[in-house]
């Protein structure tokens, strides 16, 4: 019975078994110990060239030693407190007879929530540490992993209690060592992260480190990171796709989806021509391809950015249906030249930055590389009367404009956000990231920036109306609320956008399509003690709504037309109105720098308090860049991303 | 006697005191209702309003109820969990009895393999996303090249929905078999000797050994088995959150990812709370059946014996 062959069948099956089970470990073993170039060079089961640099990498660039503390202290002081607290209860129910039958039903209860799936969970614990503001921290991470592992202590410690006879308490002391083991054994367990990892973990020092990277195929390999990559996955996805249920599974969105599931895509670590970074080219208006263009190499005073997020801007539409005259009239008129990459609104790391003496932020500190920064879309000459006046910086004469004026048929080619990298030329400002603001909140601080007309024009309780109410009415709808508007009042043409709008704040919501320009200028009196509101802001990218602000502002009020970046032709405009109210007229032709630093300090403090994550409906990948320009034009989306990294 | 009535005496003073307990106990239940009841009663209140990003704007009764029956990704989500789960469970209850019954006899190294075997369940569920999007990616990954090597077409795993859908059950199994696999390996190496050994005396066959004398036996572990299992499986959410996020589409969206994309991504914390209370509704249902099979199968074991 017991002869050689079977069992020699046996156990060549065992191993079969065995190797299928392990392979998966061994993968990313073997994946850690390559070459970036290796990895790509086709299946190898053993690393052509053994190279610890991914782990040095994970250290030395991606602060991993700082989730790596992260994670034992929440784990052995959450871990510890649980413990205490499960012993004693354990204690308790084994030594003592309780009233109420509580012996029973509080081992039943602690086993009940150790069987609750932890999503169940996580919306009630999310909405409660939101209230305590315990969201982003690790005090409150410890405390969810306190109690729930509370119930596992109870109910193992109660068992490793049982077994000692009380006769013998005295001499368990002396058994003290076999104990210490098996909870050691119950502590291991413990650490593994759970669902509630990934839901829950987004304290600060994980949202902090920008290294934490969606790109970086190093920091995956090691286990641990593990928690890196989930902390990194998850709050893009709290402010990510927003839109209601039923909306928002369109085309656009599946390509989403599907973006998602994509590859991840390795940091090309050699450079200097050798490894391609992929970028989304707008060829002429409506025709998009994704193209690749090699890794460049800085210029002194130059910044290369892993890009981690770029938005899809008003400006942006124009230049895909072909309006692309702007700053018509001024020394910079320009159409925009094709090929191009468009993408202004940027969010990134820094990857590289040429010889020299560094740039640097805001502070004057200088910039290094992984750095989390969000770059000004325009760089100015430094030299012509505007920049030396200190003027706006957008009104320079020889002002160049990444995503708009820099075509990608000029060398290095990558001067947009739809990429995988984007090149900082010299004298481009750069402004740090705030470590608890998330990269994609980030990605609005150029629009957030373009706000700075209502700094000028309001005043705390001032009535406030935005016409149109698209990303960039959303800023400003925002900025009103923050700076202590009395009333706010939205105009716009879709009904999701008015619902957008209501999330910021907004008061009193008009559809373009329910009432009359009459029943507006009626409500809007109605709203604002009778005599219309103080500041009006056109934020509709068209020029027509102009004429209705005038008709809505107060006497002696303020018209802010911050919209009409390109120039879609005039509109008979009547000047008496404007001299017979007496009314201030700001023109915003964009961003202005100093309005970088407060924007995203603004985005950073107040970003649980508004929906600023809402405002972000889609992200794409850089093949998704056609469908989602389209889809951008619609109400169902609202501020869409780019990812260079998704796809 | 006298000892009696010393023990009485101590009790007495214990009951006395019996304060004490009540304090040992009382801040475990307080961290335990921190993170259950209350979460719990604070979801079901969720439900019952009205929010709009995020912010609470009125009472809604019932409405976000009925917006989720009606919602007809909610019951694919819940299709899609169903069939996840029947087919993760499935799998990982027959491999796990094959793997236990083979590995349940005397073997050289046989701790080595049991480790060796359990290993994918003592790592976090989402590094198991992890390691296996580095197996399906289809540029560095293994799957697309085997494919190719076998002369078949790149499946690109997780790009296409039912391919998506496998290749997530194929993680489940390799996570979970090993779970299944420890607690049956258990059972079988405490099932009784003497009846198997009666019945194969008696002439029977391996197979008829097998499912008329070692399986009724069986029954009870692997009910136990099978219930914590699927309420855990009904529960899955990293892996396929690491790996898919619920597409292409809605392929692998599961009920936890939709419930929730519907919290974090579309902010409908209501309809969420709903959803999930929902969900919850049906599992406790489903527990206290379970519990019912799992006691009348224990004591149809124990007449049997």
């Amino acid at each position: 019975m017991r002869s050689a062959a079977p069992r020699i069948g046996l156990y060549s099956l065992l191993v079969g078994i065995l190797l299928l089970t392990l392979f998966p470990f061994w993968w990313m073993i073997v994946t850690s110990l390559k070459r970036p170039v290796d990895i790509f060079a086709g299946v190898a089961l053993w690393p052509q060239e053994t190279t610890l640099d991914n782990y040095r990498v994970l250290f030395e660039q991606h602060h991993f030693r700082a989730f790596l503390v992260n994670s034992i202290t929440i784990v052995a002081v959450s871990v510890g407190i649980s413990l205490v607290l499960g012993t004693l209860a354990a204690y308790a129910l084994t030594r003592f007879r309780l009233r109420l039958g509580l012996n029973d039903s509080a081992l039943v209860g602690s086993l009940l929530v150790r069987m609750l799936p932890a999503i169940l969970l996580v919306i009630p614990l999310y909405i409660v540490l939101s209230k305590y503001q315990l969201l982003d921290t690790r005090l409150g991470l410890i405390l969810v992993y306190a109690g729930l592992n509370t119930s596992f202590v109870v109910w193992l410690m109660q068992s490793f209690l049982d077994e000692i006879p009380r006769e013998i308490e005295e001499a368990a002391l002396v058994d003290g060592d076999s104990r210490l083991s098996a909870l050691r054994r119950v502590v291991l367990p413990l650490a593994a992260p759970g669902i509630a990892a990934t839901d829950l973990q987004r304290h600060h020092d994980v949202q902090r480190l920008p290294a934490c990277p969606h790109a970086h195929l190093d920091a995956r390999r090691a286990d641990r990171a593990g928690r890196c990559l989930d902390a990194d996955r998850e709050d893009p996805d709290r402010v990510g796709a927003h839109g209601r249920g039923r909306r928002r599974r369109g085309a656009a969105d599946r390509d989403l989806r599907v973006d998602r599931a994509a590859p991840l895509r390795p940091r090309p670590h050699a450079r200097g021509g050798q490894i391609m970074a992929r970028a989304a080219v707008m060829e002429a208006p409506g025709r998009m391809t994704v193209a690749s263009f090699p890794d460049p190499e800085p210029a002194p005073g130059a910044v290369v950015l892993r890009m981690q997020y770029s938005g899809i801007c008003g400006t942006d539409k124009h230049t895909w249906r072909g309006e692309t005259v702007q700053y018509a009239g001024t020394e910079h008129e320009h159409s925009t030249p094709f090929p191009i990459i468009c993408g202004h609104e940027n969010v990134g790391l820094i990857e590289a930055i040429g010889p020299g003496e560094p740039p640097v932020d805001e502070a004057g500190r200088p910039l290094a590389v992984g750095d989390r920064v969000v770059p000004a879309p325009n760089v100015t000459c430094g030299r012509c009367f505007f920049c030396v006046g200190g003027h706006p910086y957008y009104l320079c004469e020889r002002l160049e404009d990444y995503g708009n004026s820099l075509s990608s048929a000029r060398a290095p080619h990558l001067f947009g956000g739809w990429a995988e990298l984007l090149y900082l030329l010299p004298r481009t400002r750069v402004f740090r990231v705030p470590d608890e603001l998330p990269s994609e909140l980030a990605a609005l601080t150029e629009v957030m920036a373009v706000t700075h007309g209502l700094d000028r024009a309001q005043r705390a309780g001032d009535s406030v109306v935005v016409l149109g109410v698209g990303p960039l009415g959303l800023m400003h709808l925002a900025k009103a609320e923050l700076l202590g508007a009395g009333t706010i009042v939205a105009v716009d043409v879709l009904p999701e956008r008015l619902e957008h709008a209501a999330g910021f704040g907004a008061d009193l919501l008009l559809g373009l399509g329910e009432t009359t320009p009459e029943e507006r200028a009626e409500r809007v009196r109605a709203a604002t003690v009778g005599v219309g509101a103080d500041v009006v802001v056109n934020c509709s990218g068209r020029p027509e709504p102009f004429d209705e602000a005038l008709e809505l502002v107060r006497a002696g009020g303020t018209v802010i037309e911050a919209g009409a970046f390109v120039d879609l032709g005039p509109i008979p405009v009547n000047p008496h109105r404007i001299v017979a109210k007496g009314l201030t007229v700001l023109g915003i032709g964009g961003e202005v720098l100093e309005q970088y630093g407060p924007s995203l300090r603004l985005l950073a403090r107040h970003r649980n308090r508004l929906p600023f994550a809402g405002a972000i409906t889609h992200r794409v990948g850089l093949t998704g860049v056609a469908d989602a320009l389209e889809l951008s034009q619609t109400g169902a989306a609202m501020k869409v991303l780019v990812e260079p990294a998704a796809s | 006697m006298a000892q009696a009535v010393a023990t009485e005496a101590r009790l007495g003073w214990r009951e006395r005191i019996s304060a004490t307990p009540y304090f040992l106990l009382a801040p475990a239940i307080v961290a335990l209702a921190a993170v259950s009841v209350y979460p719990l009663f604070y979801g079901i209140r969720a439900s019952l309003e009205q929010y709009r990003y995020g912010r609470e704007v009125g009472f809604a009764g019932l409405d976000n109820y009925r917006a989720v029956y009606h919602d007809e990704t909610f019951w694919e989500a819940l299709r899609v969990t169903l069939k996840f789960v029947v087919l993760a469970v499935t799998i990982e209850t027959v491999l796990g009895l094959l793997l236990a019954l083979l590995v349940a006899r005397e073997l050289r190294f046989a701790g080595s393999i049991r480790v060796g075997l359990i290993l994918p369940m003592t790592i976090a569920p989402v590094v198991v996303g992890v390691i296996w999007r580095l197996l399906y990616a289809s540029d560095i990954g293994v799957v697309n090249p085997l494919f190719s090597a076998l002369g078949l077409e790149e499946p690109d795993v997780l790009a296409h929905t039912t391919s998506a859908f496998v290749g997530l059950v194929v993680v489940d199994v390799w996570e979970w078999t090993p779970l299944l696999f420890l607690i049956l390996l258990a059972g079988v190496q405490g099932l009784p000797q003497e009846p198997l050994e009666a019945a194969r005396v008696d002439g029977a066959g391996t197979m008829r050994v097998f499912f008329d004398h070692m399986l009724p036996l069986l029954r009870p572990v692997l009910l136990v088995a099978i219930v914590l299992r699927t309420i855990d499986a009904i529960g899955t959410f990293d892996q396929v959150f690491v790996l898919t996020r619920g597409g292409p589409g809605t392929a692998t969206q599961l009920i936890s990812i939709y419930g929730y994309n519907t919290a974090f991504r579309f902010s409908q914390y209501g309809q969420a709370a709903a959803m999930l209370l929902s969900l919850l509704a049906f599992m406790s249902i489903l527990m206290v059946v379970a519990i019912r099979l799992m006691r009348r199968a224990a004591f149809g074991v124990e007449s049997e014996a």
